[in-house]
């Protein structure tokens, strides 16, 4: 493994990415300005914002620095270098972790700093938003796996389909969970089993989602 | 430490629609060696395994004296690959991917890189998207030439390219050749740039190696002879005859062994000699696939 490799790819997908980024990330800041209007309309509009904008973000990153790295012909340039597909897939799994991962992050502190400060919005809220930004985070790891392993641009857009309409499924069901809706409008976040549990699963996915991508592409055999 | 540039042993890969068989390489350290083959005859395969960007099922590579299968990233600090499907990020400068290899690249050379920029007509400001073909093939070239490589893979490094861009690409791929350490393997469709920069040339057909020679070995060996033959002579006893042609009342005969004694040989079959032909480099290329072809078929046969 070659850190200072590992390093400099990063930097090349954050430097061809960034100012995308940050447009996303104003749209962001809109989003979450909508959130603390109090106003119903503008909180539902600014959820969906958020949440759409987490989404294209991670979308943006795969599409970008994995599957059109491939489509357009630049993987060659990058593989002719002194970079082993080892190296190759760490650079791409941690300039997506950095960068879309940060923006998550950087997106659900907001999330929980809004909740926390501002009175409409209950505590009780906070293990329901961390369990969707969760899902996202998960999504977005089987995305990177599939977009890795795949090669294929087709499948990556099929999952991808699929994976967003899990959000909404993710949403109306752990919504339904009576011990997740319980909770949720009460004064203070309750992380209780059946939250944990859910939380634990959608971490175990993710992490089980990188793994096998490492699994697999130690097992092929072509590197273009 | 053996002195070959690469070597690949055996190197055999299968796919549903192709067989890459048995190649075997050699590459002397300061050599240039060309290979031809017609669209699809595994060239590009060829480099790519050469390269370790693509693992055989059977065989060793070896490439500056390191396992391609197991150390290709070690072994890229010092190969310069340009191919034709290699492309550069198409929203950025050249000067953008000049930083990104010198960066990497401790031995990238900046003088070098500006007399390039200049040899080239090219302005580090540029964006790929807005090169043609030929500046796009110029970009690639000076990126991989400032690092100074020690073995250079170019596959088809000059395909559609204009006169004079084709001009420039290979002075610059003579001018690397001055330093007696750094060597070169190309593919081309095009005879007479691989004429042109070969020490040793490589035919190759049908995923297999036809022939692989230095180029004085197939220019004076291969020859073609108008002759007159007897009725009664049967070219197929003629000692490296590789192709006959009846042209009206006389015969074009083809050998890869052309030598004053195979001359007096069939001579004493009662054929009478009218001329002696050198061939070009594509007329021997096209005699070898041919050639080889017929034997393959035949080996079906049998």
């Amino acid at each position: 493994m070659n850190n200072s490799i590992i390093g400099q790819l990063i930097v090349k997908d954050w430097q061809l990415n960034r100012g995308s980024l940050f447009a996303y990330m104003l749209i962001a800041a809109v989003s979450l300005w909508l959130l603390v209007l109090e106003n119903d309309l503008a909180f539902t509009i600014g959820s969906i914002l958020l949440i759409t904008v987490v989404a294209i973000i991670g979308i943006h990153m795969v599409f970008i620095s994995i599957v059109k790295e491939r489509s357009q012909h630049t993987l060659p340039f990058i593989m002719s270098l002194p970079v082993s597909y080892r190296d190759y897939t760490i650079a791409k799994i941690l300039s997506n972790v950095i960068v879309a991962g940060g923006a998550w992050l950087a997106l659900l502190l907001a999330l929980l700093g809004l909740i926390s400060s501002v009175d409409a919005l209950p505590n009780g809220l906070i293990p329901y938003t961390v369990l969707i930004m969760l899902h996202m985070l998960t999504i977005y790891s089987i995305l990177i796996a599939v977009a890795l392993v795949s090669e294929s641009e087709t499948i990556t857009v099929v999952v991808m389909g699929f994976l967003n309409v899990t959000i909404s499924i993710f949403m109306m069901g752990t919504a339904k969970l009576e011990p997740i809706y319980a909770y949720m409008e009460g004064p203070i976040a309750v992380w209780n089993a059946t939250s944990l549990t859910i939380l634990s699963v959608e971490l175990g996915i993710s992490i089980l989602a990188i793994a096998l991508t490492f699994y697999f592409q130690s097992k092929k055999r072509s590197y273009l | 430490m053996s002195n070959l540039a690469l070597n690949l042993n055996n190197v055999s890969i299968h796919y549903p629609h192709f067989d890459l068989k048995n190649v075997n390489l050699k590459l002397e350290s300061g050599s240039i060696m060309g290979l031809i083959g017609p669209n699809g005859a595994g060239k590009s395969t060829t480099i790519r395994i050469l390269m370790g960007l693509l693992l055989p099922d059977s065989g060793d590579v070896e490439v500056l004296g390191y396992n391609m299968l197991t150390d290709a990233d070690k072994a890229r600090w010092d190969i310069g690959y340009a191919s034709e499907d290699l492309r550069l990020y198409e929203k950025m400068s050249i000067g953008w991917h000049m930083q990104f290899i010198k960066d990497m690249f401790p031995k990238w050379d900046d003088t070098y890189a500006m007399d390039l920029l200049t040899k080239f007509d090219l302005k580090p400001e540029l964006k790929i998207k807005g090169l043609s073909h030929g500046q796009r093939v110029k970009a690639s070239l000076l990126l991989i030439l400032a690092r100074r490589p020690k073995l250079l893979v170019l596959d088809e490094p000059t395909t559609g390219l204009d006169p004079v861009a084709r001009m420039e690409t290979l002075n610059e791929m003579m001018e690397i050749l001055r330093d007696e350490d750094r060597s070169i393997i190309f593919s081309s469709h095009n005879t007479a740039d691989i004429e042109q920069l070969s020490d040793q040339i490589t035919f190759i057909d049908r995923g297999h190696v036809v022939n692989s020679n230095d180029k004085e070995s197939f220019i004076e060996s291969w020859r073609r002879i108008r002759v007159s033959i007897p009725d009664n002579v049967n070219t197929s006893q003629l000692q490296h005859m590789v192709e006959n042609h009846n042209n009206f009342h006389t015969d074009v005969l083809l050998t890869n062994h052309y030598s004053n004694d195979l001359m007096t040989q069939w001579k004493s079959f009662g054929i009478e000699i009218n001329s002696i032909e050198a061939m070009t480099l594509e007329e021997i290329f096209l005699a070898e696939v041919t050639s080889s072809r017929k034997i393959v078929k035949q080996e079906t046969v049998l």
